[in-house]
């Protein structure tokens, strides 16, 4: 845990030096390595250009309807009130301090599915506004042996989301004697985002595990409980910088064909893996609210596995 | 003649209602107890709050009584919190001493920023909880884990009523020897972490925190830090005083300090003539 301390008070020599951890290894053996590193760059650096120049914040932002609209109102008809000090006397209009019930505390989730894998992984940072309120806060939730999720947006939701989808696939267990099928918990997870519809869940979400035939599977969501079975995706504030490179690299299937075509990427497992390192690394350098560690689970026949990889701190 | 009861009262059972609830006395009822609203704000005074004078339901629109930053960290024998001991009414200095954390159990203790009263009702509903487990005698108590979960979805389910509580809430505990530091805000939004600060304090002490603490620091180690942090927060915000208590959770369960003075130092030049380094501000 100190050397952990002290890598944080390193911040900002890490920010002068400007180089990011994953360029300064130079032995071969780290995952990410220089090679792979550049070639990509020189891939989509015209991509990236483009990409940079997207708006990075979140897309759907949270409107306070009624309530702005009332403190507007208040506002007008008795500016008088607001001259007298202090909390308002009962009976009188009430001067409205300001609230959402919302708030966004960024991150991003990346998920590729493969022939028999899937892998999904999300940063640990955790933020609001311009503040990091942690560093080490994991995203990503496993619900059944062969289904995770990962949920970037309103941290509060996500919990209350995964609560909520664990615990029914645990009632689901125990009534019919076997776990939940990937393909069953993205429908109920739909389900659950549309029941609240009209109070949305602000939680954008990845559920990526191995189906009942053993491949990779990968469902995106909108907040509101609109999915799709894909071969890779990619949610939150890093979206816009993410996304086109999985496009580049990956090419999704055209959803137009008949018979439909299975949207499996065809990269190795290891492929994959680094490819997602290297997408978090990217959408680091530019995304305040992507950074400090990414958690990469791969899920395949042999179980969950579970590796990490530092990011930037600043 | 008054006609049979057609709905029961919440608050006084089934077969009585509520004064309030009677279609024949509710306007009188109303008409007194318009007479009778408190002058210095606030509810009046009802059995069957909701059902009765007054209109509907009010939600708090607005914190009252205000604590400012709370600040805690994770050192060798467990965790140390740490806040100022005032109640703000707006601006207005207006409680001096306030206490701001309380223990809950055996092994946790929360500290709160935020409106005073709901912070009370939260203590309420956790003294419930623990005089259920003494009530049940049987060893098992509440841990810092659980009691921040329950938290969480306290303030999460207050939220989704568009009724939230005006707290941010720290929650310290040791228990089986492990020590456990979270927090809690009042849309639900929470993490756990070595180092936790409200309000002001995630501005002004967090900084430092991220700089000096370590989970094994010592004592005196991590009660300078949190004093750093105190009187950062004491320099610049301005709703706060400086009386201070600080509390540590360990094995030995939780104690909280009388409320004591920081040396501070207002002499420095840069606090006479602030403008001198800064060209082109007043």
């Amino acid at each position: 845990m100190r050397a952990r301390a002290k890598r944080r008070s390193n911040t900002l020599s890490t920010l002068f030096s400007s180089i990011p951890r994953s360029r300064c290894t130079t032995s071969g053996k780290t995952s990410v390595d220089i090679r792979s590193h550049h070639r990509s760059r020189r891939c989509f650096s015209g991509i990236l250009i483009l990409t940079l120049s997207y708006n990075v914040y979140w897309q759907i932002r949270p409107r306070e309807g009624s309530q702005s609209r009332c403190y507007q109102k208040l506002n007008n008809l008795d500016r008088k009130m607001m001259l007298s000090a202090g909390p308002q006397q009962h009976g009188g209009p009430t001067q409205h301090a300001s609230w959402s019930p919302y708030d966004n505390n960024g991150g991003t989730c990346v998920a590729v599915a493969g022939k028999d894998y899937c892998v999904i992984a999300a940063d640990t940072r955790m933020s609001t506004g311009f503040n990091i309120l942690t560093r080490d806060q994991t995203k990503v939730c496993k619900l059944t042996d062969k289904c995770l999720i990962a949920s970037a947006g309103f941290r509060a939701d996500a919990i209350t989301l995964h609560k909520t989808l664990q615990t029914r696939g645990i009632m689901y267990k125990h009534s019919h004697n076997k776990s939940m099928s990937c393909v069953a918990m993205a429908q109920m997870l739909s389900n659950t985002l549309y029941m609240k519809r009209f109070f949305p869940y602000y939680a954008f979400n990845l559920l990526g595990g191995i189906d009942n035939e053993g491949k990779g599977a990968v469902y995106t969501y909108d907040a509101i409980g609109s999915y799709e079975r894909t071969g890779y995706s990619c949610q939150g504030s890093g979206q816009a910088l993410i996304m086109p490179i999985l496009d580049n690299q990956l090419k999704a299937v055209s959803p137009l064909l008949v018979p439909p075509q299975d949207g499996a990427t065809p990269l190795t497992q290891e492929q994959a893996v680094d490819l997602v390192k290297d997408c978090f690394a990217t959408a680091g350098e530019r995304d305040i609210y992507t950074g400090d560690e990414v958690e990469i689970y791969v899920i395949n026949a042999s179980g969950v596995h579970k590796q990490t990889q530092e990011l930037k701190l600043d | 003649m008054i006609p049979a009861p057609q709905k029961h009262s919440y608050a006084l059972g089934p077969g009585v209602v509520a004064p309030a609830m009677h279609p024949e006395y509710g306007r009188a009822i109303q008409e007194l107890n318009n007479v009778n609203y408190p002058k210095a704000g606030g509810q009046p005074f009802v059995v069957d709050a909701g059902h009765g004078v007054g209109g509907p339901h009010q939600h708090t629109q607005y914190p009252y009584v205000t604590g400012t930053s709370v600040l805690a960290l994770k050192y060798k024998d467990g965790i140390m919190v740490a806040c100022d001991t005032l109640g703000s009414y707006g601006s207005t200095k207006r409680y001096k001493s306030m206490e701001r954390m309380k223990p809950v159990g055996k092994f946790t203790l929360i500290g709160a920023s935020g409106e005073y009263s709901d912070f009370h009702y939260i203590m309420k509903l956790l003294d419930e909880l623990t005089t259920d487990d003494y009530c049940h005698d049987d060893g098992q108590n509440l841990t810092p884990t659980e009691i921040y979960n329950y938290l969480t979805r306290v303030m999460y389910n207050r939220r989704n009523k568009f009724d939230p509580l005006w707290n941010s809430l720290v929650v310290g505990g040791f228990h089986n020897g492990e020590s456990f530091l979270g927090t809690v805000g009042m849309v639900g939004t929470c993490y756990t972490d070595s180092h936790v600060a409200t309000g002001f304090g995630a501005h002004l002490a967090r900084p430092l925190f991220r700089e000096k603490q370590y989970d094994d620091m010592s004592e005196d180690e991590a009660r300078a830090l949190l004093e750093d942090g105190l009187r950062v927060c004491y320099y610049r915000d301005k709703n706060s005083i400086n009386k201070f208590q600080i509390a540590k959770v360990t094995a030995e369960g939780s104690t909280i300090s009388e409320p004591y003075a920081l040396i501070t130092e207002w002499g420095y030049e840069a606090f006479v003539n602030p403008a001198a380094a800064a060209v082109g501000t007043w």
